[in-house]
């Protein structure tokens, strides 16, 4: 069958990925699976990523929708309902025997499935769910599914998707009710809220069943970030409350490029790749850094320093709490200093009770010695030339220098 | 583990021959003192090939005092130790995601590639875990070594005839997929530079979106 409508196949999956290219999230981490023995594939904790396409994105997943139809009007979407660009369907089977057979080319790791709205959620949901089980059951596929939730599906529909995935996520798009009502009319925030508690609970009920993939890689969601007025400090609150209350794995940010003319849309001359950027270092912070929200931006100062990242505009903003000294500090106290991770900070926990460092060491286990030598003692021996009393200027100056190199954009 | 110390002896006594008086069974009570994070760490070092290999692994096993700190030593044979075998094992996952198969009549799955450190055997037991049912044919031609996967297990093989032919699914499959790798570019986020520190051009003759005909 395949080999009869390969021609018309070609074209579907052409619009089909072109359609699907501005969600972000690519991950296949997560989930360790060593295999059964009639299936086929596994997953890894880490993740592995197949390619990079010529925008230095990964593939990980063969990220694709099932249809690019849509009953939904939302303006910044290339695939709203008065576009008129050719449309395309998959069939369950089409799609399963495609992933199967890149998957097996190791092509990709597993499938991303999102889709457009035909009929109506819960319809379109149903043959998203027809195409998983075909792929599970008759090609006896173990890989990494991603599948996407779509707004106002019903609780069960949403309960029989999460047993057949790896991770399932649904997207909020804009960060808050105003701007979804705006552009995205068809969408409620909180009829969106109420299905992410409901997989939350759902994930967390199904956590010791054994007899489905139950969506082990928790859920996710993403926000399109400059197509509407809201502040970083409105974008992190709500990523922050994600994190806490609906336990989320990832929020993803997406830069607004625009598809559409659209007279409620804004014209940028190119997409926010520097904001979006920043976002992603804040959400670490707050992830594994151990950031407030408030330490990072506040209803005072909205918006991120473009210039440096949020961790050293931490620091440059609360001066007094440096040097930290790396002999003797708290793990916490290092992973503050800007040029220490997390990885880096435990060696130094790790290590120091067998011997003593100096900077050439630091570096070898990880640490951007440009960065941090402004932030710490050793032994109560500073490695700066500034001292940390007259930092101010020249120090922003020092470093705005060296964090020049930090991005590739 | 076991199963560890009998690889790196595996590897170890390839090269005995050319060496010095230490006899590989004398290591092996050494071997078995050392944590398995350590083990995986010499074992990957011993995949890089490097002139010093043997040597260095000599060295390593008479000063290390079941230390746990391998990372970071002063010892300058120590840091290459952990350096390389770092650098393999960012190989073997780059591989993980970059080698390419395609279909061959006889219903095997063939790839062939051309690894920087010789990191075949770990690489074939990871598809071999993962395509359980696949046959699989995996062909670092640079060493001309190529392991056969089958059911978890893999098997050294020699390729004596020419590979067969491709199927006509396959032409179909590798097809859409180049396609779809062209359709999903946003072209608004230009990136080349980050593509190529992720995807080296030295690799990219093995991957086939990459190779020059489709690019």
């Amino acid at each position: 069958m395949l080999i009869k409508n390969s021609h018309s196949l070609y074209e579907k999956i052409s619009l089909l990925a072109g359609g699907a290219k501005f969600d972000v999230s690519c991950a296949s981490s997560g989930v360790s699976r060593k295999k059964n023995h009639s299936n086929i594939g596994n997953t890894s904790k880490f993740g592995i990523c197949h390619s990079w396409t010529p925008d230095g994105r990964c593939i990980s997943l063969l990220k694709i929708l099932f249809t690019n139809f849509c009953i939904n009007d939302c303006a910044y979407c290339i695939n709203r309902k008065k576009n008129d660009i050719p449309r395309a369907i998959l069939s369950p089977e089409e799609l399963a025997k495609v992933t199967y057979e890149f998957y097996r080319r190791n092509y990709i790791e597993g499938l991303f499935l999102s889709s457009g709205i035909i009929n109506n959620a819960d319809k379109t949901m149903e043959m998203m769910i027809d195409a998983l089980k075909i792929l599970r059951i008759k090609y006896k596929f173990n890989g990494y599914i991603h599948l996407k939730i779509i707004p106002e599906s019903s609780d069960p529909t949403i309960f029989e998707a999460i047993k057949w995935a790896d991770r399932v996520s649904i997207n909020i798009e804009l960060p808050t009710e105003k701007s979804l009502s705006y552009l995205a009319p068809d969408k409620k925030m909180d009829t969106i809220m109420k299905t992410m508690n409901f997989i939350s609970k759902t994930i967390e009920d199904l956590k010791d069943d054994i007899s489905g993939y139950n969506a082990k890689g928790g859920q996710s969601t993403q926000l399109i970030i400059g197509a509407t007025p809201e502040s970083d400090f409105e974008i992190l609150k709500l990523s922050s409350l994600l994190y806490k209350k609906n336990r989320l794995k990832r929020v993803y940010y997406s830069g607004y490029i625009p598809v559409n003319n659209d007279s409620r849309l804004p014209t940028l001359s190119k997409p926010p790749l520097l904001r979006e950027h920043r976002l992603y270092q804040a959400d670490w912070l707050m992830r594994f850094y151990g950031f407030s929200i408030y330490e990072i931006v506040s209803p005072d100062n909205p918006y991120l320093n473009e210039k440096f990242d949020p961790k050293l505009d931490w620091a440059l903003r609360n001066l007094d709490f440096f040097p930290v000294d790396i002999a003797k500090a708290p793990y916490e106290m290092i992973l503050r200093v800007p040029g220490i991770g997390p990885t880096s900070a435990k060696r130094i926990i790790k290590l120091r009770k067998y011997c003593s460092f100096t900077l050439k060491d630091l570096k070898k286990l990880g640490v951007v010695i440009k960065r941090a030598k402004y932030f710490i003692t050793i032994n109560g021996k500073s490695y700066s030339a500034d001292k940390l009393e007259d930092k101010g200027e020249r120090l922003r100056n020092n470093l705005s220098e060296s964090v020049q190199y930090g991005l590739l954009l | 583990m076991n199963t560890l110390i009998k690889k790196l002896q595996e590897t170890l006594n390839k090269r005995q021959g050319k060496l010095f008086i230490y006899q590989i069974d004398s290591f092996d009570k050494k071997f078995r003192e050392l944590d398995k994070k350590t083990l995986q760490i010499l074992y990957n070092y011993s995949l890089s090939e490097g002139n010093t290999v043997y040597e260095d692994i000599c060295y390593f096993l008479e000063k290390y005092k079941n230390q746990k700190i391998f990372n970071f030593s002063s010892d300058p044979i120590f840091e290459r130790i952990f350096h390389t075998s770092q650098r393999v094992k960012r190989e073997i996952h780059r591989f993980k995601g970059f080698l390419r198969f395609q279909e061959v009549k006889g219903g095997y799955l063939y790839a062939s590639f051309k690894p920087e450190y010789n990191i075949i055997l770990p690489l074939s037991r990871h598809f071999a875990n993962r395509m359980m049912k696949e046959k699989i044919i995996i062909h670092d031609t640079k060493r001309d070594l190529a392991f056969f996967c089958y059911e978890n297990s893999v098997y050294p093989a020699k390729i004596e005839s020419s590979i067969p032919d491709k199927t006509a699914l396959e032409k179909i499959i590798s097809s859409l997929w180049i396609e779809y790798f062209e359709k999903v570019t946003i072209k608004e986020r230009f990136n080349k530079k980050l593509q190529r520190q992720k995807v080296p051009l030295k690799y990219r003759n093995s991957i086939l979106e990459f190779r020059r005909e489709h690019v």
